[in-house]
Protein backbone atom coordinates (compact mmCIF):
# COMPACT_ATOMS: atom_id res chain seq x y z
CA UNK A 1 0.00 0.00 0.00
CA UNK A 2 2.39 2.52 1.18
CA UNK A 3 4.37 1.38 -2.14
CA UNK A 4 2.25 2.08 -4.37
CA UNK A 5 1.37 5.38 -3.26
CA UNK A 6 4.92 6.39 -2.91
CA UNK A 7 4.44 5.27 -6.50
CA UNK A 8 2.28 7.63 -7.03
CA UNK A 9 4.22 10.84 -5.91
CA UNK A 10 7.29 9.73 -7.53
CA UNK A 11 4.72 9.98 -11.00
CA UNK A 12 3.02 13.47 -10.17
CA UNK A 13 6.92 14.65 -9.18
CA UNK A 14 7.89 13.40 -12.78
CA UNK A 15 4.61 15.44 -14.37
CA UNK A 16 6.01 18.45 -12.64
CA UNK A 17 9.35 18.09 -13.80
CA UNK A 18 7.94 17.70 -17.20
CA UNK A 19 5.57 20.49 -16.57
CA UNK A 20 8.55 22.73 -15.61
CA UNK A 21 10.84 21.85 -18.94
CA UNK A 22 7.52 22.35 -21.00
CA UNK A 23 4.40 24.02 -19.35
CA UNK A 24 2.44 25.04 -22.29
CA UNK A 25 2.89 21.42 -23.70
CA UNK A 26 -0.11 21.15 -26.02
CA UNK A 27 -1.93 24.53 -25.47
CA UNK A 28 -0.62 26.74 -28.36
CA UNK A 29 -0.39 30.90 -27.81
CA UNK A 30 -0.64 34.01 -30.13
CA UNK A 31 2.97 34.67 -31.97
CA UNK A 32 4.82 36.92 -29.55
CA UNK A 33 2.29 36.67 -26.93
CA UNK A 34 5.35 36.27 -24.52
CA UNK A 35 7.66 38.92 -26.12
CA UNK A 36 4.93 41.79 -25.60
CA UNK A 37 3.44 40.56 -22.78
CA UNK A 38 5.69 43.12 -20.87
CA UNK A 39 4.35 46.18 -22.67
CA UNK A 40 0.92 45.27 -22.70
CA UNK A 41 0.85 44.56 -18.86
CA UNK A 42 2.25 48.13 -18.30
CA UNK A 43 -0.12 49.62 -20.82
CA UNK A 44 -3.23 48.22 -19.14
CA UNK A 45 -0.97 49.35 -15.80
CA UNK A 46 -0.88 53.32 -17.42
CA UNK A 47 -4.55 52.76 -18.34
CA UNK A 48 -6.02 52.22 -14.89
CA UNK A 49 -3.54 54.96 -13.72
CA UNK A 50 -5.22 57.50 -15.89
CA UNK A 51 -8.44 56.80 -14.93
CA UNK A 52 -7.97 57.19 -11.11
CA UNK A 53 -8.17 61.14 -12.02
CA UNK A 54 -11.94 60.16 -12.61
CA UNK A 55 -13.59 58.56 -9.98
CA UNK A 56 -16.99 58.00 -11.82
CA UNK A 57 -15.80 57.07 -14.98
CA UNK A 58 -13.75 54.57 -13.52
CA UNK A 59 -16.47 52.84 -11.44
CA UNK A 60 -18.54 52.17 -14.65
CA UNK A 61 -17.79 48.69 -15.88
CA UNK A 62 -16.30 48.74 -19.17
CA UNK A 63 -18.71 47.11 -21.50
CA UNK A 64 -19.50 47.16 -24.65
CA UNK A 65 -23.37 47.69 -24.92
CA UNK A 66 -23.93 47.60 -28.89
CA UNK A 67 -25.23 44.98 -30.50
CA UNK A 68 -25.35 43.46 -33.91
CA UNK A 69 -27.81 40.98 -35.49
CA UNK A 70 -27.21 38.00 -35.49
CA UNK A 71 -24.69 36.39 -37.65
CA UNK A 72 -23.89 39.76 -38.87
CA UNK A 73 -20.18 39.09 -39.55
CA UNK A 74 -20.76 35.50 -40.82
CA UNK A 75 -23.08 35.86 -43.36
CA UNK A 76 -21.91 39.57 -44.47
CA UNK A 77 -19.73 39.52 -47.54
CA UNK A 78 -17.64 42.43 -47.93
CA UNK A 79 -14.88 40.90 -50.04
CA UNK A 80 -17.85 40.48 -53.17
CA UNK A 81 -19.18 43.97 -52.35
CA UNK A 82 -15.64 44.91 -53.20
CA UNK A 83 -15.59 43.49 -56.24
CA UNK A 84 -19.04 44.57 -57.51
CA UNK A 85 -18.25 47.86 -56.45
CA UNK A 86 -14.95 47.93 -58.97
CA UNK A 87 -16.92 46.51 -61.62
CA UNK A 88 -19.17 49.03 -61.32
CA UNK A 89 -18.57 51.84 -63.37
CA UNK A 90 -18.34 55.67 -61.37
CA UNK A 91 -20.38 57.93 -62.39
CA UNK A 92 -19.37 61.18 -63.52
CA UNK A 93 -21.50 63.86 -61.37
CA UNK A 94 -20.41 67.36 -62.70
CA UNK A 95 -21.16 69.81 -59.59
CA UNK A 96 -21.98 73.34 -60.89
CA UNK A 97 -21.83 74.73 -57.17
CA UNK A 98 -17.90 73.25 -57.21
CA UNK A 99 -17.24 73.98 -61.08
CA UNK A 100 -18.92 78.00 -60.21
CA UNK A 101 -16.92 77.90 -57.45
CA UNK A 102 -13.35 77.40 -59.66
CA UNK A 103 -14.44 79.19 -62.30
CA UNK A 104 -16.57 82.07 -60.94
CA UNK A 105 -14.08 84.45 -61.61
CA UNK A 106 -13.89 83.50 -65.09
CA UNK A 107 -17.41 83.43 -65.77
CA UNK A 108 -18.41 86.63 -64.48
CA UNK A 109 -15.63 88.37 -66.59
CA UNK A 110 -16.59 86.66 -69.76
CA UNK A 111 -20.64 87.49 -69.18
CA UNK A 112 -19.41 91.27 -68.12
CA UNK A 113 -17.34 91.45 -71.24
CA UNK A 114 -20.14 89.59 -73.10
CA UNK A 115 -23.35 91.95 -71.69
CA UNK A 116 -20.33 95.23 -72.54
CA UNK A 117 -20.56 94.41 -76.01
CA UNK A 118 -23.68 93.83 -76.16
CA UNK A 119 -25.08 97.02 -74.54
CA UNK A 120 -22.55 99.40 -76.47
CA UNK A 121 -23.05 97.73 -79.16
CA UNK A 122 -27.02 98.58 -79.21
CA UNK A 123 -27.02 101.94 -77.65
CA UNK A 124 -23.99 103.92 -79.47
CA UNK A 125 -23.05 101.56 -82.58
CA UNK A 126 -26.49 102.47 -84.92
CA UNK A 127 -26.10 101.35 -88.57
CA UNK A 128 -25.84 104.14 -91.11
CA UNK A 129 -27.73 104.24 -93.95
CA UNK A 130 -25.79 105.26 -97.19
CA UNK A 131 -28.27 107.49 -99.22
CA UNK A 132 -26.30 106.77 -102.51
CA UNK A 133 -26.58 102.99 -101.81
CA UNK A 134 -30.43 103.11 -101.74
CA UNK A 135 -32.83 103.74 -104.43
CA UNK A 136 -35.89 104.41 -102.21
CA UNK A 137 -37.45 107.40 -101.12
CA UNK A 138 -37.81 106.21 -97.05
CA UNK A 139 -33.52 106.44 -97.35
CA UNK A 140 -33.22 109.61 -98.89
CA UNK A 141 -32.72 112.31 -96.53
CA UNK A 142 -34.28 115.54 -96.40
CA UNK A 143 -31.77 117.52 -98.32
CA UNK A 144 -31.49 114.82 -100.90
CA UNK A 145 -35.10 115.28 -101.51
CA UNK A 146 -35.55 119.01 -101.59
CA UNK A 147 -32.89 119.20 -103.48
CA UNK A 148 -33.92 116.04 -106.08
CA UNK A 149 -34.66 117.40 -109.80
CA UNK A 150 -37.53 114.64 -110.07
CA UNK A 151 -39.41 116.53 -106.76
CA UNK A 152 -42.59 117.51 -108.80
CA UNK A 153 -43.36 113.65 -109.41
CA UNK A 154 -43.50 112.64 -105.15
CA UNK A 155 -46.95 113.14 -103.99
CA UNK A 156 -48.11 115.92 -101.52
CA UNK A 157 -48.56 113.06 -98.82
CA UNK A 158 -44.92 111.96 -99.00
CA UNK A 159 -43.65 115.73 -99.13
CA UNK A 160 -45.99 116.61 -96.18
CA UNK A 161 -44.12 113.92 -93.97
CA UNK A 162 -40.78 114.98 -95.22
CA UNK A 163 -40.85 118.57 -95.39
CA UNK A 164 -41.71 121.42 -93.08
CA UNK A 165 -43.97 124.15 -94.24
CA UNK A 166 -41.60 126.73 -94.82
CA UNK A 167 -39.65 124.32 -96.85
CA UNK A 168 -42.25 123.73 -99.08
CA UNK A 169 -43.07 127.67 -99.66
CA UNK A 170 -38.99 128.43 -100.88
CA UNK A 171 -39.57 125.33 -103.10
CA UNK A 172 -42.68 127.01 -104.58
CA UNK A 173 -41.65 130.42 -105.29
CA UNK A 174 -37.93 128.32 -106.77
CA UNK A 175 -40.16 126.15 -108.97
CA UNK A 176 -42.08 129.03 -110.13
CA UNK A 177 -38.96 130.81 -111.30
CA UNK A 178 -37.79 127.59 -112.68
CA UNK A 179 -40.80 127.39 -114.87
CA UNK A 180 -41.12 131.15 -115.98
CA UNK A 181 -37.36 131.37 -117.10
CA UNK A 182 -38.11 127.94 -118.91
CA UNK A 183 -41.22 129.73 -120.91
CA UNK A 184 -39.43 132.80 -121.04
CA UNK A 185 -36.20 130.85 -123.10
CA UNK A 186 -38.64 128.84 -125.28
CA UNK A 187 -39.39 131.00 -128.37
CA UNK A 188 -42.92 129.08 -128.94
CA UNK A 189 -43.99 129.64 -125.42
CA UNK A 190 -44.05 133.42 -126.60
CA UNK A 191 -46.79 132.90 -128.84
CA UNK A 192 -49.14 130.97 -126.34
CA UNK A 193 -52.68 132.76 -126.76
CA UNK A 194 -54.97 133.15 -124.06
CA UNK A 195 -57.12 130.56 -125.48
CA UNK A 196 -54.23 128.16 -125.09
CA UNK A 197 -53.88 129.02 -121.60
CA UNK A 198 -57.59 128.32 -121.04
CA UNK A 199 -58.10 131.96 -120.10
CA UNK B 1 -5.68 27.04 -40.94
CA UNK B 2 -3.36 29.44 -38.82
CA UNK B 3 -4.05 33.19 -39.19
CA UNK B 4 -1.69 34.66 -41.83
CA UNK B 5 0.27 38.00 -40.77
CA UNK B 6 -0.23 41.29 -42.21
CA UNK B 7 2.86 40.62 -44.45
CA UNK B 8 1.83 37.25 -45.79
CA UNK B 9 -1.69 38.41 -46.17
CA UNK B 10 0.10 41.50 -48.77
CA UNK B 11 2.30 39.62 -50.33
CA UNK B 12 -0.89 37.12 -51.84
CA UNK B 13 -2.70 39.95 -52.67
CA UNK B 14 0.07 41.16 -54.75
CA UNK B 15 -0.55 37.85 -56.47
CA UNK B 16 -3.02 38.15 -58.82
CA UNK B 17 -4.41 34.11 -58.73
CA UNK B 18 -4.71 34.79 -54.64
CA UNK B 19 -5.89 38.49 -54.34
CA UNK B 20 -9.12 37.52 -54.19
CA UNK B 21 -8.46 34.99 -50.90
CA UNK B 22 -5.87 37.00 -49.68
CA UNK B 23 -7.91 40.04 -49.63
CA UNK B 24 -10.95 37.68 -47.81
CA UNK B 25 -8.16 36.48 -45.41
CA UNK B 26 -7.96 40.55 -44.53
CA UNK B 27 -11.60 41.12 -44.27
CA UNK B 28 -11.75 38.14 -41.51
CA UNK B 29 -9.46 39.57 -39.27
CA UNK B 30 -10.02 43.01 -39.29
CA UNK B 31 -14.07 43.14 -40.27
CA UNK B 32 -14.96 43.29 -36.17
CA UNK B 33 -12.71 45.67 -34.94
CA UNK B 34 -13.26 47.94 -37.90
CA UNK B 35 -16.58 47.22 -36.93
CA UNK B 36 -16.56 48.56 -33.31
CA UNK B 37 -14.47 51.32 -34.29
CA UNK B 38 -16.93 52.56 -36.84
CA UNK B 39 -19.59 51.55 -34.51
CA UNK B 40 -18.83 53.76 -31.52
CA UNK B 41 -18.77 56.95 -34.05
CA UNK B 42 -21.77 56.40 -36.49
CA UNK B 43 -23.99 54.60 -33.38
CA UNK B 44 -26.38 53.05 -36.14
CA UNK B 45 -25.86 49.54 -37.09
CA UNK B 46 -27.28 50.17 -40.78
CA UNK B 47 -25.27 53.29 -40.89
CA UNK B 48 -21.82 51.19 -39.52
CA UNK B 49 -22.64 48.53 -42.23
CA UNK B 50 -22.27 51.10 -45.16
CA UNK B 51 -19.39 52.67 -43.57
CA UNK B 52 -17.62 49.61 -43.30
CA UNK B 53 -18.29 48.92 -46.95
CA UNK B 54 -17.32 51.96 -48.15
CA UNK B 55 -14.15 51.08 -45.94
CA UNK B 56 -13.21 47.55 -47.49
CA UNK B 57 -14.24 48.84 -50.80
CA UNK B 58 -11.22 51.55 -50.60
CA UNK B 59 -9.00 49.17 -49.16
CA UNK B 60 -9.53 46.88 -52.31
CA UNK B 61 -8.87 49.68 -54.39
CA UNK B 62 -5.69 51.30 -52.74
CA UNK B 63 -3.98 48.14 -51.52
CA UNK B 64 -2.17 47.64 -54.54
CA UNK B 65 -0.87 51.13 -53.72
CA UNK B 66 -0.25 50.42 -50.14
CA UNK B 67 3.61 50.90 -48.70
CA UNK B 68 5.11 49.54 -45.78
CA UNK B 69 5.71 52.61 -44.46
CA UNK B 70 2.80 52.41 -41.61
CA UNK B 71 1.27 48.86 -40.10
CA UNK B 72 -1.76 47.73 -42.43
CA UNK B 73 -3.65 47.64 -39.14
CA UNK B 74 -3.07 51.71 -39.00
CA UNK B 75 -3.67 52.22 -42.39
CA UNK B 76 -7.34 50.56 -42.13
CA UNK B 77 -8.00 52.23 -38.78
CA UNK B 78 -7.07 55.73 -40.52
CA UNK B 79 -9.55 54.80 -43.52
CA UNK B 80 -12.24 53.86 -41.32
CA UNK B 81 -11.91 57.04 -39.01
CA UNK B 82 -11.76 58.89 -42.51
CA UNK B 83 -15.14 57.01 -44.18
CA UNK B 84 -16.89 57.79 -40.43
CA UNK B 85 -16.32 61.45 -40.15
CA UNK B 86 -17.20 61.70 -43.98
CA UNK B 87 -20.49 59.69 -43.28
CA UNK B 88 -21.44 62.04 -40.35
CA UNK B 89 -20.66 65.28 -41.93
CA UNK B 90 -23.23 64.23 -45.10
CA UNK B 91 -25.56 62.81 -42.56
CA UNK B 92 -25.55 66.66 -40.75
CA UNK B 93 -25.68 68.36 -44.31
CA UNK B 94 -28.52 66.02 -45.41
CA UNK B 95 -30.04 67.06 -42.80
CA UNK B 96 -31.39 70.71 -42.92
CA UNK B 97 -34.39 70.68 -41.06
CA UNK B 98 -32.66 70.01 -37.55
CA UNK B 99 -31.15 72.52 -35.93
CA UNK B 100 -29.48 70.56 -33.18
CA UNK B 101 -25.68 69.00 -34.44
CA UNK B 102 -25.49 65.50 -35.42
CA UNK B 103 -23.83 64.29 -32.11
CA UNK B 104 -27.50 64.94 -30.65
CA UNK B 105 -29.67 62.96 -33.08
CA UNK B 106 -27.37 59.99 -32.40
CA UNK B 107 -27.52 60.67 -28.67
CA UNK B 108 -31.70 60.59 -29.16
CA UNK B 109 -31.17 57.86 -31.48
CA UNK B 110 -29.86 55.96 -29.22
CA UNK B 111 -32.55 55.62 -26.76
CA UNK B 112 -34.94 54.33 -28.96
CA UNK B 113 -32.41 51.94 -31.23
CA UNK B 114 -32.83 48.38 -30.85
CA UNK B 115 -29.67 47.34 -31.03
CA UNK B 116 -28.43 49.26 -27.63
CA UNK B 117 -28.24 47.16 -24.67
CA UNK B 118 -27.23 49.25 -21.81
CA UNK B 119 -28.59 50.32 -18.88
CA UNK B 120 -29.40 53.73 -18.22
CA UNK B 121 -25.94 54.59 -16.49
CA UNK B 122 -24.55 52.87 -19.85
CA UNK B 123 -26.80 55.19 -21.69
CA UNK B 124 -25.70 57.85 -19.83
CA UNK B 125 -22.22 57.38 -20.64
CA UNK B 126 -22.76 56.96 -24.71
CA UNK B 127 -24.47 60.29 -24.72
CA UNK B 128 -21.34 61.91 -22.22
CA UNK B 129 -19.17 60.69 -24.79
CA UNK B 130 -21.46 61.79 -27.74
CA UNK B 131 -21.70 64.88 -26.68
CA UNK B 132 -17.51 65.50 -27.20
CA UNK B 133 -15.99 67.79 -29.86
CA UNK B 134 -15.36 65.51 -32.77
CA UNK B 135 -11.78 64.39 -32.22
CA UNK B 136 -11.84 63.97 -28.27
CA UNK B 137 -14.50 61.47 -29.27
CA UNK B 138 -12.59 59.46 -31.48
CA UNK B 139 -9.32 59.91 -29.13
CA UNK B 140 -11.80 58.91 -26.10
CA UNK B 141 -12.91 56.03 -27.51
CA UNK B 142 -10.05 54.45 -29.20
CA UNK B 143 -8.01 55.18 -25.95
CA UNK B 144 -10.96 53.88 -23.65
CA UNK B 145 -13.01 50.80 -24.75
CA UNK B 146 -10.10 49.78 -27.64
CA UNK B 147 -7.09 50.56 -25.47
CA UNK B 148 -5.08 51.45 -27.83
CA UNK B 149 -1.55 52.86 -27.11
CA UNK B 150 -0.91 56.67 -28.01
CA UNK B 151 1.96 55.88 -30.37
CA UNK B 152 -0.33 53.59 -32.64
CA UNK B 153 -3.06 55.87 -32.17
CA UNK B 154 -0.69 58.81 -33.54
CA UNK B 155 -0.05 57.18 -36.29
CA UNK B 156 -3.78 56.55 -36.95
CA UNK B 157 -4.84 60.35 -36.48
CA UNK B 158 -1.78 61.64 -37.57
CA UNK B 159 -1.11 63.69 -34.54
CA UNK B 160 1.25 64.14 -31.92
CA UNK B 161 1.55 61.57 -28.41
CA UNK B 162 1.64 64.86 -26.12
CA UNK B 163 -1.26 66.24 -28.28
CA UNK B 164 -3.44 62.97 -27.91
CA UNK B 165 -2.65 62.79 -24.50
CA UNK B 166 -4.13 65.93 -23.23
CA UNK B 167 -7.05 65.32 -25.74
CA UNK B 168 -7.83 62.23 -23.77
CA UNK B 169 -7.24 63.82 -20.28
CA UNK B 170 -10.07 66.87 -21.96
CA UNK B 171 -12.11 64.36 -22.93
CA UNK B 172 -12.50 62.61 -19.57
CA UNK B 173 -12.62 65.31 -17.65
CA UNK B 174 -15.52 66.36 -19.48
CA UNK B 175 -17.36 62.59 -19.82
CA UNK B 176 -16.52 62.60 -15.71
CA UNK B 177 -18.45 66.40 -15.61
CA UNK B 178 -21.53 65.15 -17.64
CA UNK B 179 -21.92 61.67 -15.58
CA UNK B 180 -21.69 64.12 -12.45
CA UNK B 181 -24.45 66.56 -13.28
CA UNK B 182 -26.85 64.27 -15.33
Amino acid sequence: MYDKSNQTNVNNDNNINDLNKDPGKGFGVPEGYFESFNSRLMARIQMEEELKAYPNLSALEKKNCFEVPENYFETRNFVQAALNAEDEKEAVVVRLSAYIRKYGLSIAAMLIIVLGTAIYFKAYNKTEVKVTDCAELACLSKEDITSSRYFEQISIDELETVASTTMLDSIGTQMNKEILDEIMADPDAMNITDEDLGI
Amino acid sequence: MAELNDEEILKLFSVESTRESAFSMLVNKYQRKLYWHIRKMVIDHDDTDDVLQNTFIKTWKGLDGFKNESALFTWLYRIATNEALTFLRKKQKENTQSIHPIEYQLSKSLESDNYFKGDQIQLKLQQAILSLPEKQRIVFNLRYYEEMPYEEMSLVLDTSVGALKASYHHAAKKVEEFLLAN
